[in-house]
């Protein structure tokens, strides 16, 4: 039996397909129809209990978290594709490091700007703009002190790349795109070379043709 | 050589990888940052933590910053020693790593500002936002009937043992039942009956006491 990712054509399930292309895993993806209400259902809810995107099953087993499902993939699939975990007890350690700093400190604001700027009519309430500017002026904020890091890193965890700059993808791919805050990227020497390497590796690209929300 | 840990004793963050070091019996140092004069914002901590943040620890050459990740990297290095946090198996291991994560996204997301709002703000002497206090005992309801849910048919969040998915709610678990908005957990029957289960644990009462609580 196939593992199964539901909700592809979102942003956070993708840190669960872009692990799998890389490691080289066979996956099926289901779609769930946010728009009509379909990950408040009892089905959906047996699941996920959050009511959100992604969850996956592999046979009888059942995990959501994106950030988990990367993890139980790098580690299951850990002799083949490249090492996302690094190659020590350390090494992981700055990679769980690195994927905390994303949870806890890059995604919230970016995550404020991707709803009140890309779902806020969509999803039917008001567009903050004063949570806007105040997301904006702290993620500006920890993308100066990435900028720091990465002039002397080439990846985040060190010089391998990782879970930990494969969980930026998706929501970054956002802030360049429909966001419109390219700026705040391209204007940063280092995030920018950053950025452009791990959104140019196959596995992203891939990623982004196959599962891309339908215009 | 012994883990250096650099942050205060009564916050969460650093609570967090306390207790694990106390459950793991790995011993530790703690060199205080004092957040009242925000110590944590000046140019020697930013050496160890670029954002500013309480903890960071140093073991010998070795850094780390993140609470959790902290927390994750001792778990696994000392695997062998003390409380096993990390499960029996790699598929029991994606369900302890799973239940944490939701602590960052369901959990904390509403418990920080409401700790914030209802703690540390009178504190300092500035107000408290009541409306926003209503709002996220609204939101924290709903979630804590989901994790009322799956304490019904588990012992602890991530099945029949105690793991890093029960520890890493704890430290901001402690300051919300410190509030008067105690009675949302006390009232969910689940919930109430882990919370007694798991702050019997002796590692949590060495490390309230440490903290003076």
């Amino acid at each position: 039996m196939v593992l199964k990712v539901y909700g592809p054509h979102f942003a956070s399930p993708k840190r669960a397909l872009v692990t799998l292309i890389e490691k080289g895993v066979a996956f099926e993806t289901v779609p769930v129809d946010l728009m009509k209400g379909e990950h408040k259902q009892p089905a959906y809810l047996a699941l996920q209990p959050f009511g959100t995107v992604p969850a996956v099953v592999d046979g009888d087993y059942k995990i959501f978290e994106s950030r988990a499902v990367m993890r139980y993939v790098a580690e299951k699939y850990r002799s083949q594709g490249p090492d996302l975990l690094g190659k020590t007890v350390e090494e992981r350690g700055q990679v769980e490091q690195w994927l905390d700093v994303e949870a806890t400190t890059f995604h919230p604001p970016l995550l404020n700007l991707t709803l009140h700027i890309m779902f806020a009519s969509v999803m039917g309430f008001p567009s903050d703009e004063k949570l806007i500017k105040e997301s904006e002026e702290k993620l500006s904020a920890v993308l100066d002190v990435y900028e720091a890091h990465l002039s002397k890193s080439k990846y985040l965890a060190g010089d391998f790349v990782s879970l930990a700059d494969l969980a930026h993808l998706p929501f970054t791919d956002y802030l360049v795109g429909p966001i419109g805050k390219a700026y705040m990227i391209k204007d940063r020497k280092h995030v920018s070379a950053w950025w452009n390497d791990i959104s140019s590796r196959p596995a992203w690209k891939e990623t982004l043709e196959k599962y891309s929300f339908p215009a | 050589m012994v883990v250096k840990l650099y942050g205060q004793v009564t916050a969460a963050c650093p609570q967090r990888v306390l207790l694990c070091l106390l459950e793991k019996e790995i011993e530790f140092e703690i060199v205080h940052i004092d957040l009242d004069t925000l110590e944590q914002k000046r140019p020697e901590h930013l050496l160890r933590q670029p954002f500013g943040q309480v903890p960071a620890i140093e073991d010998g050459d070795f850094k780390l910053f993140e609470s959790r990740a902290i927390a994750r990297y001792y778990a696994t290095k000392y695997s062998d020693q003390g409380t096993n946090l990390l499960g029996k198996s790699l598929e029991h291991r994606a369900i302890v790593d799973q239940w944490a994560d939701v602590e960052v996204g369901y959990f904390n997301v509403l418990v920080h500002p409401l700790v914030m709002n209802l703690v540390i703000k009178p504190r300092l002497g500035e107000e408290c936002d009541a409306a926003l206090v209503e709002e996220l005992k609204v939101k924290l309801g709903v979630v804590l009937d989901i994790y009322d849910n799956q304490l019904a048919s588990n012992r602890f969040l991530a099945g029949d043992e105690f793991t890093m998915a029960d520890l890493t709610h704890m430290p901001a678990m402690g300051y919300l039942m410190r509030t008067d908005i105690n009675r949302i957990v006390k009232d969910r029957a689940n919930m109430n009956r882990w919370w007694e289960e798991v702050t019997a644990r002796p590692a949590w009462k060495k490390l309230m006491k440490m903290a003076g609580f």
